[in-house]
């Protein structure tokens, strides 16, 4: 049983200190390379710039994991996110062989993510009909939403706004692909 | 003297419904029969407030513990799963006797010869109602609550083609015709569970306003896109049969479980169904709150099987359940009311029809797939049993 179904966790909190200040900094327009953290990074600091659209949207409790499976040189890489309440309190690099810890992950190759991230871009936050993350689960397996088990698998559809304006707000972020 | 009968005179026959009079009048004797205790209770009362004396009984707190423990805020506020944490009141039985209003936790059991036994309450043990993830949905349903007249774009449906146009609203007729029963049914027993599993009838109370906001949403939407269409007597039945289900983990496992798990497939592939954001919209938004139902039925089904005192026995009967379950489930899911409009839909148009159907068998393929997989998850293995073909069964006569 995952930890979120045995009781709410306590905040983990493992957002540097010195994170507060960029929370509330403009989105940076320095092109970031995707994938990497420091992209998920500044994704995550224009999310915490939104949280009130986070609020609206409802609690968040999970742990996500990105990969590209060609990411790395050909080779897959991975990212982690913890979500918790509103807040994403951790982004990590991860195994690409799923984690324990992780209730599903998104995998694609390169060229899937970047579609999806030029189509959120040039749509200005609101990607078209076969963009959304979704519809992209439906076509495996182009893009899988893997999981150890369908309960956690479950919590892609129980968060799934949350999930989508998280990869909307995508659209702040000034992305490069090499 | 003769008799003068007249028709107009005649004393109506007792319809099923008693009529107010009738209702009143038994109501009376109840009240009358626990007159002693009613009388003892105000008797006391009045007796001490004429004398202008205090009670005050009820400032000693030492049965229970009184301010020894205060819960802690978490992260979040201050949850069920906070509250919990306090000795006592957040302890849980296997099993209650209480059938009555009483808090768990606070002080009843001097009282428990003047209170009344609410007959009711008759599901008793823990283990029918309960899921390791109900007191985290239930802060996840109120978190997540949205409103159907003011978060959907209603102004985005724009003219559509008529077959659109049908297809969009017979599917929101049979789900406005579907909703109300999913509310029906935790309203039927939550009023049967116990005040012990509090947590369990807040969650319940969550899911009623859910359907009730899935009810309206879908009925707005029929209505907006030109008007209801028709309704399934597939369904009818169907639904029919979770209502009277033997009992509530077998109603949850054929509503959350089953039924619930293929609407929430439904309301995934909405993405790809759906032709305005105003349907994208509300198919998003009704997934997410079906997918909590979901995450109950699987749970609760799995902390049934854990905890019963003799597994097997539970298996097959619940075997025997989901035998018929299957079927009824299966029988809705063949109503044209509901798969050719998704093929429409699907396909692009009337004309597109066929290619939507073959859409909709890939999709078929998925949601039994994702059934067996929470199956699974609960601990409950359906996979050589199950009795709905993983394959639509579109065209396979014609192909034999």
């Amino acid at each position: 049983m995952g930890q979120r179904e045995s009781g709410l966790r306590e905040s983990a909190m493992t957002r540097a200190e010195n994170d507060a200040s960029a929370t509330d900094a403009p989105p940076a327009r320095v092109p970031l390379r995707f994938p990497s953290l420091a992209w998920f990074e500044a994704l995550v600091r224009v999310m915490r710039g939104n949280a009130a659209r986070y609020e609206h949207l409802g609690y968040t409790d999970c742990v996500i994991q990105f990969t590209v499976t060609d990411g790395d040189e050909g080779k897959p890489w991975s990212v982690r996110l913890t979500f918790d309440t509103y807040d994403v309190t951790e982004v990590a690099l991860a195994s690409p062989a799923r984690e324990a810890i992780t209730d599903f992950a998104f995998e694609a190759p390169l060229a899937v993510w970047r579609a999806v991230l030029e189509n959120i871009a040039r749509n200005g936050g609101k990607p078209d009909l076969t963009y959304t993350l979704n519809y992209l689960s439906l076509q495996e397996p182009l893009f899988t939403v893997a999981a150890e088990d369908q309960l956690r698998r479950d919590y892609f559809f129980r968060y799934n706004q949350t999930m989508q304006q998280m990869m909307n707000d995508s659209h702040h972020l000034e992305t490069r692909f090499s | 003297m003769g008799v003068d009968i007249k028709v107009g005179k005649l004393t109506p026959l007792p319809g099923d419904v008693p009529s107010s009079a009738e209702a009143l009048e038994k109501y009376e004797r109840e009240f009358h029969s626990h007159s002693q205790v009613w009388g003892e209770i105000l008797q006391t009362n009045f007796e001490r407030l004429s004398k202008g004396n205090y009670s005050l009984h009820w400032m000693n707190g030492d049965a229970n513990n009184w301010g020894g423990q205060k819960p802690k805020i978490s992260s979040r506020g201050l949850t069920y799963i906070d509250i919990n944490r306090v000795k006592g009141s957040g302890e849980i039985g296997e099993v209650t006797a209480w059938k009555s209003f009483a808090p768990r936790g606070s002080i009843r059991e001097p009282y428990k010869n003047m209170m009344p036994v609410l007959e009711s309450y008759d599901v008793t043990h823990k283990n029918d109602v309960w899921s390791d993830n109900v007191a985290p949905l239930y802060e996840e349903a109120k978190a997540r609550q949205w409103n159907a007249t003011r978060d959907i774009p209603w102004d985005e449906i724009g003219d559509l083609p008529e077959d659109i146009a049908k297809a969009s609203c017979q599917l929101s007729t049979f789900l406005s015709e579907i909703e109300f029963a999913a509310a029906d049914f935790p309203a039927r027993w939550l009023y049967r569970i116990p005040q012990d599993y509090l947590e369990v009838k807040s969650f319940l109370a969550t899911q009623i306003m859910d359907e009730a906001r899935h009810q309206e949403v879908f009925r707005k939407r029929a209505l907006m896109g030109g008007g209801l269409l028709h309704a399934s007597p597939g369904f009818e039945w169907a639904l029919k049969s979770i209502l009277e289900a033997p009992n509530h983990v077998m109603g949850t496992f054929l509503l959350n479980l089953l039924g619930e798990g293929l609407v929430l497939s439904l309301f995934r592939s909405g993405e790809m169904i759906a032709k305005t954001s105003t349907d994208k919209e509300i198919f998003r938004l009704c997934m997410q709150d079906e997918a909590r139902h979901v995450s109950y039925g699987v749970l609760q089904f799995k902390y049934y099987l854990d905890h019963h005192a003799n597994r097997p026995q539970a298996e097959e009967e619940l075997h025997r359940f989901s035998d018929l379950g299957e079927q009824i489930i299966m029988t809705a899911f063949s109503e044209a009311t509901l798969n050719e409009p998704i093929a429409i839909l699907l396909g692009g148009g009337l004309k597109h029809i066929d290619k939507g159907m073959d859409g909709l068998g890939k999709l078929w393929a998925v949601f039994i797939e994702e059934y067996l997989q929470r199956c699974d998850r609960a601990g409950f293995d359906r996979r050589a049993r199950c009795t709905i073909p993983k394959e639509f069964p579109w065209g396979s006569a014609r192909a034999a």
